[in-house]
């Protein structure tokens, strides 16, 4: 009895272990949100949010086609892929706010707008927050996730 | 009575950073009351509260958003985005200087600006140099207005269309381009932390210089009935025929005229200007680039000076 209580209780503790440093795609509640914030040259403003379960919302706010709310499905395993993207970059060390500090641009495209990435995740929550047109190690990475979140949410189609 | 330029431009330089004196800012999706907002926001003017609009750093970049501030405290209004009160701020600039224009849309302040019979629209749609070229000539002046068309598919969220409005506030130096207040981002020059030369964002735009003509010099009665009528230009071996109207608009065309009584519309024109006296001297400002032509009487006829390219012009009918 004790025997199998032990197996058991390893058994736990491992699948725990697992868990925690399981692909971030595992995460069966994920939520990533793009929020596009305003330039002078009246950007876009709307935010976008995709859910690992294929869901997806849409809301328009600023110098948008479609202002307001918009609900769709997207690819879940896409959704995966973005998650697994996030864990590359290692998402929830980064600091919160890129493009003011020095060394974050290599070059900056001027009068850009700022993103906001958001990931909710096994209980856990971090927003970074970047100018777009600051082109570094990192901001173009977090760019290029939230253009790949746009083309996976097809959010032109209520932008434009 | 003549657009008051001072007074528009001296309404701009006070408002410039702040809501206009009817109580108001514009978002994109409506108006904000500034009254309503101090008893919300629980921040009334009798205990110091200003409503302003101030820049802030976000992500390295400057933004604007509207806050109650009393010294070092902020209480916010609206943020950076929908911030949209360019067209409204002008037209209380305008009104400011007599001109009754109230319009909350670029494209209908430029059309209503356009419209008017005290205005001239002295090129349309025309590149940073060409309006250069006009602001250089020295008819444009302070308080007249400029229409920005966007033509980047990728900027101005893909409006091709006007999506912003300034007015024009003078040169700070004889070498200055010249400069521009407007809101959304708040700018007056000399005073501005943001671009505020005329053009604001290269390669963007295509310019639109309307020019409230009401204090333009009177055409002298013999400049008009010399300069009127049909004149062959000739620039090298290049030949333009004008057509000159007595009342300061004057066209072009390819075409010799068939006698004198010929006329030549608007429509059929090659392209029109307007032209304006100077003791004699004509400035020609062609709409549909910018271009400048000054021309000099010269013994009978007329020098011309096209930026720089020497021509002359004689009377095709004597």
């Amino acid at each position: 009895m004790r025997r199998w209580l032990a197996i058991a209780f390893f058994t736990f503790t491992a699948q725990a272990a697992i868990a925690q440093t399981a692909a971030p795609g595992a995460g069966a509640d994920a939520t990533i949100t793009l929020e596009r914030g305003a330039c002078e040259r009246r950007c876009p403003v709307y935010s976008v949010t995709v859910r690992s379960d294929g869901s997806a919302v849409y809301d328009g706010k600023h110098y948008v086609a479609k202002t307001g709310t918009e609900k769709t499905r997207v690819d879940a395993k896409a959704v995966r892929a973005l998650l697994q993207e996030f864990e590359a970059l290692d998402f929830f060390a980064l600091r919160d706010v890129y493009g003011g500090e020095p060394g974050d641009c290599t070059e900056r495209k001027p009068d850009s707008p700022r993103a906001t990435l958001t990931l909710k995740l096994d209980g856990r929550s971090k927003s970074v927050r970047l100018s777009v047109g600051c082109v570094g190690p990192v901001t173009s990475r977090l760019s290029a996730l939230g253009q790949a979140i746009d083309r996976l949410a097809e959010t032109e189609r209520w932008t434009k | 009575m003549a657009f008051d330029r001072k007074a528009a431009i001296d309404y701009a330089k006070k408002h410039w950073t702040i809501p206009c004196d009817d109580g108001i800012f514009w978002l994109t999706t409506g108006s904000v009351n500034v009254a309503q907002k101090r008893k919300q926001l629980k921040a009334p003017a009798a205990d110091g509260w200003q409503a302003m609009f101030v820049r802030y750093d976000d992500a390295g970049e400057k933004a604007e958003k509207a806050v109650f501030q009393r010294g070092s405290d902020e209480i916010l209004i609206s943020d950076w985005d929908g911030l949209a009160d360019c067209a409204h701020f002008l037209s209380k600039c305008l009104q400011a200087g007599g001109a009754k224009i109230d319009e909350r849309g670029v494209t209908s302040l430029v059309r209503a600006l356009q419209s008017r019979s005290d205005t001239k629209t002295l090129c349309e749609r025309v590149s940073q140099t060409g309006a250069q070229r006009v602001i250089d000539s020295g008819i444009f002046k302070n308080g007249d207005m400029i229409g920005y068309y966007n033509t980047d598919p990728k900027g101005d969220y893909g409006a091709i269309r006007y999506t912003h409005s300034t007015m024009y506030a003078g040169k700070t130096g004889s070498s200055d381009p010249g400069r521009v207040t407007c809101h959304t981002m708040s700018r007056f020059p000399g005073l501005s932390d943001v671009e505020d030369r005329w053009w604001l964002h290269s390669g963007a735009y295509e310019y639109t210089l309307i020019h409230f003509a009401d204090d333009d010099g009177v055409i002298a009665p013999g400049t008009a009935s010399s300069i009127a009528g049909w004149w062959k230009g000739m620039f090298g071996g290049d030949i333009y025929y004008y057509y000159f109207l007595r009342d300061g608009r004057a066209r072009w065309t390819r075409t010799a005229p068939k006698n004198s009584a010929t006329q030549l519309s608007r429509e059929v024109a090659k392209g029109n200007a307007y032209w304006f006296d100077n003791a004699g001297t004509v400035t020609v400002i062609w709409q549909n680039s910018g271009g400048i032509e000054i021309w000099k009487p010269d013994s009978g006829g007329y020098k011309i000076d096209w930026g720089g390219r020497q021509g002359g012009a004689t009377k095709v009918f004597p």
